[in-house]
């Protein structure tokens, strides 16, 4: 009989298709796996399941009779940004950006907004910043030359376009202009703002500082919040712009964004971001800025890694959270169940609990024998799978990719590129330098785009990334990415476990365990609990993948197959 | 006079005064000079002679760069009437700066 193990995760859904008679070891015939279609253990991952199923029958040239699941170990994932709140608050009192790559002149100048068009009035008292619209460079600078000569104090400007050095070349050398501001037009006129501009590759040092920004925009003692949060937005640029929007309506000051943490006796405790996360199973619900959760199996918080010789950027990441949860979901398998048993003749069933499953399907691994300990390193999970049970801890791949996302200012499916490959900067048309610091010659030209860029290599691809980092920083912060979340987690479930003896084995699978490089830093992770931690290869040949799928079929020939 | 750096021979002057602006934002240096033929081929010519190894064609039409160690192919291609952003890019590309494309 044609049977498949179908394993739904957060993330991936696989299938393990295998003969099965009884009597005689399974005869497998088809791995493979897609993105999950809908909420793990929904009847929205049929879609999924059947894509699977029928590329099974394609290339078999025979239906699967039978569907196996797993009995749904029923957890749900979310992720929370905290620090965007903050941003969000901060809007109702300044507009605050770095600058294009460009700028002309340099210094710090501060002052009303004005249009070109109103410097053709008479001069008014005080310092002034022209703000420069779609005009051309030789008419824009020729109405701020003829405003200067009536009498104009123009301190700086800020301009749509991507022609700052040409309008500071015919104007003013030295004074500071920032360009490509593609919101110019709407930037509040009659507001105070200011303007700062570093030489070539240095950063700038008064915007930065929120005293003395504070003092640039008349910011009230009462909107130091404000000014810190301002200055941290343009930390370690070389160009930036402050706008001073207008004043807050009174009583409603900033607050802190807090978020209460439930333990299972009731008791409530606001979360502590400088605070390590309680074990796993300790904190039942969440109220506050994240929202209100119930039935929570764990949550786990942790900080953006900080780049430690770029202390600018690490200012701009540094109120940055990302928060993880694992939801205990009361939706049990059996729409799945129905669903997968209109695909199948013979219907389908569940045969093994997840744990079990996974388990089976790991010892598959030649020379791992029974591991006592498999860690599934999943999308929004670390479950630590063992004879006694289940551990699951909130966050894996799907928070890396949220930090590598938040680190490189990239979309989630770049980011995944992104974290799972090596990095290189295309330094010259011809010439790469890779994160490990070496240099290699292509024989083709890079493509125009990745020129300068930050790229993942994927295969031969190179894929341009939005951040302006070093490889080597780059490399840094996406292993302390991985670091932070898998490793972290990793060593939560195993002390919740109870710990690991001296010279266990400690089984990896699941899709991050494909990643090379987290063997080695979850390795590093366990060093002084003095274990040894192996990849699983599923069947010999299926690397960490698709062990649930696999094991179900075990269990299903094991227990006779029929 | 010695060798330019970058060089671009344009058949019409407004393209190359376009091209010289976005030049001048990026603050590189480039020689423009009048001269008549299909863009490749200018670019190419332009491109043995540049000391970078940066060559730019153009007729009313069509911008071209080629790199010298690498002829055959356009490395940047566009339409006359970006003049403005090709010399930009053609900037950033002997400045190694990201490029700016749409």
């Amino acid at each position: 009989m044609l049977v498949a193990g179908v394993d739904v995760g957060n993330s991936t859904t696989e299938v393990a298709v295998a003969r099965v008679q009884p009597g005689s070891e399974p005869a497998w015939l088809f791995v493979a796996r897609c993105p999950t279609t809908g909420t793990k253990g929904s009847a929205d991952c049929i879609e999924g399941i059947a894509e699977l199923l029928a590329r099974a029958e394609r290339r078999l040239g025979a239906r699967v009779e039978l569907g196996l699941l797993a009995e749904l170990h029923p957890v749900a994932t979310d992720l929370i940004e905290l620090g965007r709140i903050e941003e969000l608050a901060l809007e109702r009192t300044a507009i605050a950006r770095p600058a294009s790559e460009t700028p002309s002149g340099s210094g710090v100048g501060a002052g009303r907004l004005i249009t070109l068009d109103n410097l053709g009035g008479p001069p008014a008292g005080g310092d002034v910043i022209a703000v420069v619209g779609p005009a051309d460079f030789d008419a824009a600078a020729a109405g701020l030359r003829d405003a200067r000569d009536r009498g104009w104090r123009i301190a700086a400007a800020i301009v749509q376009g991507d022609d700052g050095v040409l309008i500071g070349n015919r104007f003013d050398r030295s004074l500071p202009i920032v360009d490509e501001v593609s919101d110019a037009g709407r930037l509040p006129l009659g507001a105070l703002a200011a303007v700062e501009v570093a030489p070539a590759g240095a950063t700038i040092a008064t915007l930065s500082d929120p005293l003395r920004l504070g003092l640039l925009l008349g910011l009230h003692s009462d909107e130091a919040r404000a000014a810190r949060t301002a200055a941290r937005a343009v930390a370690g640029c070389r160009a930036a712009i402050v706008v001073r929007t207008a004043r807050p309506t009174h009583g409603r000051p900033a607050t802190d964004s807090s978020i209460l943490l439930v333990a299972s006796d009731g008791t409530e405790q606001p979360l502590d971001e400088q605070a390590d996360p309680p074990p796993p199973g300790q904190v039942t619900a969440i109220r506050g800025a994240a929202g209100d959760r119930d039935q929570l199996l764990d949550v786990v918080w942790r900080s953006l890694p900080l780049p430690r010789d770029d202390p600018g950027f690490a200012r701009r990441l540094a109120r940055r959270r990302a928060v993880a949860l694992a939801l205990l979901q009361e939706g049990d398998s059996g729409d799945l169940l129905t669903a997968l048993s209109e695909l199948c003749p013979k219907g389908a069933r569940v045969v093994a609990r997840e744990s079990d499953a996974a388990m089976l399907g790991a010892a598959t691994t030649p020379g791992a024998g029974s591991a006592p300990f498999v860690l599934d390193l999943g999308g929004g999970t670390v479950d630590l799978y063992r004879a006694a049970g289940t551990v699951s801890t909130a966050g894996a791949g799907e928070l890396v990719t949220r930090i590598c996302a938040s680190l490189l200012g990239a979309r989630l499916a770049l980011a995944e590129r992104a974290k799972r490959h090596r990095s290189a900067r295309v330094e010259t048309p011809f010439t790469l330098h890779h994160e490990d610091g070496s240099r290699s010659f292509l024989g083709e030209p890079a493509p125009p785009e990745t020129l300068a860029r930050l790229c993942a290599l994927d295969g031969k691809r190179l894929v341009a990334l939005p951040a302006q980092l070093a490889p080597e920083v780059w490399r840094g912060l996406r292993r302390a990415s991985k670091r932070e979340v898998l490793g972290f987690n990793v060593r939560r479930a195993i002390n919740a476990a109870g710990g690991a003896a001296p010279g266990e084995l400690v089984l990896l699978i699941g899709g991050c365990a494909s990643d090379h490089e987290v063997l080695d830093l979850i390795a590093s992770e366990l060093e002084s609990s003095d274990v040894a931690v192996a990849r699983g290869n599923v069947l010999g040949r299926h690397g960490p993948r698709a062990a649930v799928a696999v094991g179900l079929v075990l269990t299903f020939a094991g227990a006779g197959g029929g | 006079m010695s060798e330019p750096l970058v060089l671009a021979l344009v058949c019409d002057a407004v393209v190359g005064a376009e091209l010289a602006a976005g030049f001048e934002e990026e603050g590189v240096p480039v020689t423009v000079a009048i001269a008549r033929g299909a863009p490749l081929i200018l670019a190419r010519e332009a491109a043995k002679t540049a000391a970078l190894g940066i060559g730019i064609g153009a007729d009313g039409a069509r911008l071209v760069l080629v790199l010298a160690a690498s002829p055959a192919a356009p490395y940047l291609e566009a339409d006359a009437g970006r003049a403005r952003l090709f010399g930009s890019n053609a900037a950033r590309i002997a400045a190694h700066r990201p490029l700016a494309l749409g």
